[in-house]
């Protein structure tokens, strides 16, 4: 989840997208656990829906049992169960 | 490891409510306040965890969020030592503690003999005592060459000690004297006879003449190898015979036949479900009891102890022991036993006979059980054939001379 000009630049020289400063990247490990690093914070946050702002973009993530596990200014991670990754 | 340090310095448990609970996460992850465990209770509130460090910053982002933090509950060692903080008398109960501790350190509470054999561990114990070696000593007062040669001279079967202090354990090594075999010149008297009867399989006689050969049957009791050698010619003198100690093994094929009896029932125990616990406090090697009577039940329990001595580890021990003493009664009853399963029973208790009446370098070659009944009873016969050394040595020969001429 690239964003601007740093999009196009990364995809130009073809260098890998998360060496980009500032570029949101979202992990999922097992299916439980979420990692997402350079968020902008969350607009929903309920055992069966999250939503992060990614700048540009927001991911929706729905599922149950979502527990936030850790929160800091760059990276949000928790864990639950996902079933489905949305994004607009 | 972050996360350890972070436990030790202390967490609280918040809850946040407000129109827009995720505004307050939010305003956290911008002022850099971290927090773990989020969990959504209702659309309205959620709980979280707050390191100590961050709590204020967390309530001023509650506030700016429009949103309400109550702590519920706070966690870890900052926080708990925030709260012996104003407990003076529990302070210095602690540190007198922690004197008391370092001043039982420096003593020994627990002696532990290991390496001994024959010689008595009390016998051991006693020696040490009378060197300064008891519970409740000073270790910083020992002198280990001096408790040695002190020992080593009350007691002569030893032959090393050593003593090791760790902590307020001493544990003392000793070394048995292995005793001198007696001296076998070869002189003397007496025969070799059979100690049982049976066929005989193999005779080795090293000193003496051999009175039997194999195949022979021999009775107990009957001359196996016998010490009187025919004699020979000294400086002209010619002996009728001389007497030696005779010296070998003689190897027959033995028979052995028990038999055990007993009804086909077992007496077994069988708990009332009453039991009761019995508390004592040791101290240095002092019993003071919590209780009146030795016990609630005089007959039918089983008493279990269990105890507890204060102390860390292998580190020290102090001289502070809790006994606890559990008496569960039980009644015997009778239960019925299928013939196979007393037969069973019967044949190992046979079995154990044998083995108690079979020498111990001998084995068995085959052995037979016949069970049958008798007035009710199971009885069960083992007749078994076993190779074994027969051999016993008997003493001099009565009224006759060492020499005959």
């Amino acid at each position: 989840m690239m964003s601007g000009g740093l999009e196009s630049t990364a995809a130009f020289f073809e260098i890998p997208a998360e060496t980009v400063p500032g570029v949101s990247k979202l992990t999922v490990t097992g299916g439980r656990h979420v990692t997402v690093v350079n968020h902008r914070g969350l607009r929903h946050f309920s055992p069966e829906l999250l939503e992060i702002d990614c700048g540009r973009r927001i991911i929706r993530l729905r599922g149950s049992g979502f527990e936030l596990e850790k929160l800091t200014r760059g990276e949000l991670r928790f864990r639950g169960k996902v079933l489905l990754i949305e994004f607009d | 490891m972050d996360e350890l340090l972070e436990r030790a310095r202390g967490e609280a448990r918040a809850a946040v409510t407000g129109t827009q609970p995720q505004n307050f996460l939010n305003a956290c992850a911008r002022q850099g306040v971290t927090l773990k465990n989020c969990k959504s209770v209702s659309g309205t509130e959620l709980r979280c965890t707050v390191p100590r460090r961050y709590l204020a910053a967390a309530a001023r982002c509650a506030r700016q969020s429009q949103c309400e933090m109550r702590v519920l509950s706070r966690r870890g060692a900052g926080y708990a030592a925030l709260r012996l903080k104003r407990r003076h008398a529990l302070l210095l109960g602690l540190f007198t503690l922690l004197l008391l501790l370092g001043a039982a350190s420096l003593r020994v509470w627990d002696i532990d003999v290991v390496g001994n054999e024959r010689v008595p561990t009390a016998e051991i114990l006693g020696a040490l005592e009378s060197c300064g070696v008891a519970v409740g000593a000073d270790w910083t007062d020992f002198d280990a060459d001096l408790i040695r040669s002190r020992v080593l001279e009350q007691i002569p079967e030893l032959s090393f000690l050593t003593v090791n202090v760790r902590g307020s354990r001493a544990q003392v090594i000793v070394r048995e004297r292995i005793p001198l075999p007696a001296l076998d010149d070869g002189a003397g008297g007496g025969d070799i006879v059979a100690a049982r009867s049976g066929v005989v399989e193999r005779v080795d006689a090293f000193r003496g003449v051999a009175a039997v050969r194999p195949g022979d049957a021999v009775l107990a009791g009957d001359t196996l190898i016998s010490g009187r050698v025919p004699g020979v010619e000294i400086w002209g003198a010619e002996t009728k015979y001389r007497d030696v100690s005779p010296l070998g093994q003689v190897w027959a094929r033995t028979e052995y036949e028990f038999t055990a009896a007993d009804a086909p029932e077992l007496r077994q125990k069988v708990p009332t479900g009453r039991r009761a616990d019995h508390y004592a406090l040791i101290f240095a090697g002092k019993r003071l009891n919590f209780y009146q009577n030795t016990g609630i039940y005089r007959t039918g329990c089983d008493t279990i102890y269990t105890e507890w001595t204060l102390g860390l580890g292998e580190l020290f021990t102090l001289p502070v022991s809790l006994l606890r003493e559990t008496q569960v009664q039980y009644t015997l009853q009778r239960a019925q036993q299928t013939e196979e399963e007393t037969a069973a029973r019967l044949k190992d208790v046979l079995a154990a006979r044998l083995d108690r009446a079979l020498s111990p370098e001998g084995r068995l070659l085959s052995a037979d059980y016949e069970v049958r009944r008798e007035d009710g009873a199971v009885v069960v016969t083992l007749r078994a054939q076993c190779l074994e050394n027969i051999a016993q040595k008997t003493g001099d020969r009565p009224g006759e001379e060492e020499n005959g001429t």
